[in-house]
């Protein structure tokens, strides 16, 4: 009876023991993270520490962290967040500072890109507080179909109507050049494809690129001005610029979200698309695209060719970040250990993870893996990012809903800007930032 | 050893007991809750406990524009789809009050509609009404008519929600009216038809004051849906292009569940509720009225 008692206990402890090594982590439900879980395996080979996925659908995805972090619930480990998350994630006290855990685990910060360090972890902007680390740095590039630009009679027609040669765009109006060329509605093809509509953020952070490029900005995130900033004269022109891309989009453009612009560039209907580096894998897929064979990559083009100052690209894509209320920490730990590595970075790279960990991005391999890979590469140090305060969300709301106002023709710019403003100002003085 | 029996009266409590709890605890007590966080500064994702602020929440979102914006969309959405299905429910079902072949069949691919998930359905028609892609531009191109945005242009984004709305709930008015036109006493026809009455006499005399309190209780129902409907316009439109298509309820749900303003958004829920509750008032007077006619 005794030996059967002992032997009880023991298979108890074992079983608890087991049961505690493994973590969850919290993720969007799209390619990258089951690239994720399918890499894991091989860090669960090395360590007995099982991971687990829990991907909730983009629309959910918000909710479901917010339910668990209200319920302080141990269910999340690791959180793969997006950026603008972090102000309240960190103000809620719901994410673990990582300062001492880099330290400890000897991960070197200049491994990374100091702009994606900071709008992936830094909270606030410039105190050296890290609560996150680059996971998925996914940047807008530009897809667009290699056989029309190099057509000969194409490049004949475009030379005679424009002066100058048709080519990959060096600067904005190029593009627009290249957009209004190739809009043909009677050919059914049209100029550009991008995200106008009003889902989650995707017109702000789209016309981000236009906006930052032209010198304006959504608010000086260092004094918190948002009025004669957002609707200063560079934004409003850069808003006009954006908008006149509409006349070169397909019928219907202003409710164009991720899915919309896949589909017109796979489809063929489109000559150009903007769209996150993400999603390239499905341009290229002859599964799911007619034009698999004839598109190519590049980055955003700028403003002035050569001028950094007016070159930014929108920052997607998410950081890691642990939960406060997480019951494996050390487990986490040994995970993110084994995880910024550059023989594992590199494995993500190659599972289809968009990694910016230097030693790999900078190695002449890396754009030799994928075809958009150059693209993200020159992306990567022209990335920026909008806000990541707690009140983001409804800051966001007001500007997605004006902005798609603006394109759906219901708005001007200067008007649709000024609201922003208004609205903007009174959400950060009602929050007490003013 | 005396044993206490139980009165009729105990074991009654004791067999609705469990319900009793379970309605407090997931109807009642939430409802109270929600009334005193439409007090505070509450948020569920903050560190901070609720602060009493009062009636600021309820004062802030009825003088804010964009709420009154929200209001007169959803009003012109309910006028238009109510208006439109009433009608149209009313002239199908009384094509279909009558025997023909096949007419149970027909009857039940009508209503399948209104079986399916809104969300659904919204989605789907999101897919037909694409301006490219879709299958009803597909058709109108066949007839040479020009491709048309419908869910990217503001006047047609609304007309789209109404289209879809009334596809789905039209079965429901059909349905109500075929069940008061069953009731009519076939009697009060026949001795119309002796006294050689028009069909429009019989229609205003007899049909619609017999039916009138069913088609109220329709109308009822539909209005409170139609008033608090999200999932179709939010699987349709999320609420665009700008704000054209938003309503109260994707209002109300950006304010609890992206900007997570718990509090306000608890306040603007009591004051649907109480806009419903008023609308509803207006229509049992008014059925109660006319019951008190009819009977």
């Amino acid at each position: 009876m005794r030996k059967v008692l002992l032997l009880s206990m023991l298979l108890l402890i074992v079983l608890t023991g087991f049961a505690a090594r493994e973590i969850t982590i919290c993720w969007a439900s799209w390619p990258p993270a089951d690239a994720l879980l399918a890499l894991s395996e091989e860090f669960t080979e090395k360590t007995g520490i099982k991971v687990n996925g829990l991907f909730v659908p983009w629309g959910q995805f918000m909710d479901k962290v917010s339910v668990e972090f209200a319920a302080k619930s141990p269910t999340i480990d690791i959180l793969i967040a997006d950026s603008q998350w972090l102000g309240w994630l960190v103000e809620g006290n719901h994410i673990m500072k990582l300062n001492d855990w880099i330290k400890e685990l000897g991960i070197n910060l200049n491994d990374f890109y100091p702009n994606l360090l900071q709008y992936y972890g830094e909270y606030p902007f410039g105190s050296g507080n890290y609560y996150g680390l680059p996971c998925e740095t996914d940047a807008e590039i530009l897809i667009y179909r290699k056989d029309l630009f190099e057509d000969p009679k194409e490049k004949a027609a475009f030379l005679k109507k424009y002066g100058y040669e048709l080519r990959p765009p060096r600067n904005l109006f190029e593009m627009r050049d290249i957009a209004e060329f190739f809009t043909r509605p009677e050919q059914n093809l049209y100029g550009i494809a991008t995200k106008f509509s009003k889902d989650y953020d995707v017109v702000t952070w789209d016309f981000g690129w236009a906006l930052w490029n032209f010198g304006g900005d959504y608010w000086n995130p260092n004094t918190l001005q948002v009025k004669g900033i957002v609707n200063s004269a560079q934004s409003v022109a850069a808003l006009e610029f954006y908008k006149s891309f509409v006349n070169f989009a397909p019928p219907g453009a202003a409710t164009y979200s991720f899915d919309e612009v896949n589909t017109a560039m796979q489809t063929g209907l489109v000559a150009m698309a903007i769209q996150w580096a993400a999603f390239a894998p499905g341009f290229v897929d002859p599964e799911v695209s007619k034009t698999f064979d004839k598109v190519a990559f590049m980055a955003l083009p700028p403003l002035i060719e050569g001028d950094p100052n007016t070159a930014y690209v929108p920052l997607g894509g998410q950081g890691i970040v642990v939960s406060n209320y997480s019951d494996a920490k050390e487990e986490v730990k040994e995970f993110l250990k084994w995880f910024y590595t550059p023989e594992i970075q590199e494995k993500w790279a190659l599972y289809g993870g968009l990694t910016s960990f230097k030693p790999v991005v900078e190695d002449p391999k890396f754009v030799e893996m994928y075809p958009w890979n150059q693209a993200l590469k020159d992306s990567i140090p022209r990335l920026k990012d909008a806000w990541n305060i707690p009140i983001y969300a409804k800051l966001l709301t007001v500007t997605q809903e004006n902005l798609n106002a603006v394109i759906a023709g219901t708005l001007e710019p200067r008007e649709a800007l000024m609201k922003i403003a208004e609205e903007h100002e009174k959400i950060l003085k009602e929050a007490g930032y003013k | 050893m005396k044993t206490k029996m139980l009165s009729d009266r105990g074991i009654a409590l004791l067999f609705i007991l469990p319900t009793i709890l379970i309605l407090v605890f997931i109807v009642v007590y939430p409802l109270i809750w929600s009334l005193f966080l439409s007090f505070t500064d509450y948020s569920v994702v903050g560190t901070e406990k609720p602060h009493f602020i009062g009636i600021k929440n309820f004062a802030n979102i009825l003088k804010d524009e964009y709420i009154w914006l929200h209001f007169q969309n959803t009003a012109k959405y309910v006028i238009m789809a109510i208006a439109i299905q009433f009608f149209l429910g009313l002239g199908i079902a009384l094509l279909l009050n009558r025997e023909f072949a096949g007419r149970g069949i027909l009857l039940t691919l009508v209503l399948s509609p209104m079986m399916l998930s809104p969300i659904v359905v919204g989605l789907f028609w999101r897919y037909i009404l694409d301006a490219n892609w879709g299958v009803l531009n597909y058709f109108t191109s066949l007839i040479g008519l020009p491709k048309i945005a419908w869910l990217g242009e503001k006047e047609m984004a609304m007309y789209a929600l109404v289209i879809v709305d009334t596809w789905m709930w039209t079965p429901f008015m059909i349905l109500i009216s075929l069940a008061g036109l069953s009731a009519v006493p076939k009697e009060l026809y026949e001795a119309a038809e002796v006294d050689r009455a028009s069909t429009w006499f019989k229609f205003r005399h007899i049909t619609l004051p017999l039916i009138a309190p069913l088609l109220l209780v329709g109308l009822l129902f539909r209005t409170m849906d139609a008033f608090r409907m999200f999932d179709l316009a939010w699987g349709l439109t999320q609420g665009g292009p700008g704000t054209a298509t938003s309503t109260i309820s994707i209002a109300l749900y950006r304010m609890a569940f992206q900007n997570f303003e718990t509090g306000k958004a608890c306040a603007f829920a009591y004051i649907i509720l109480i806009l419903i509750i008023g609308m509803s008032n207006i229509y049992i007077r008014f059925l109660n009225r006319l019951q008190k006619r009819g009977g």
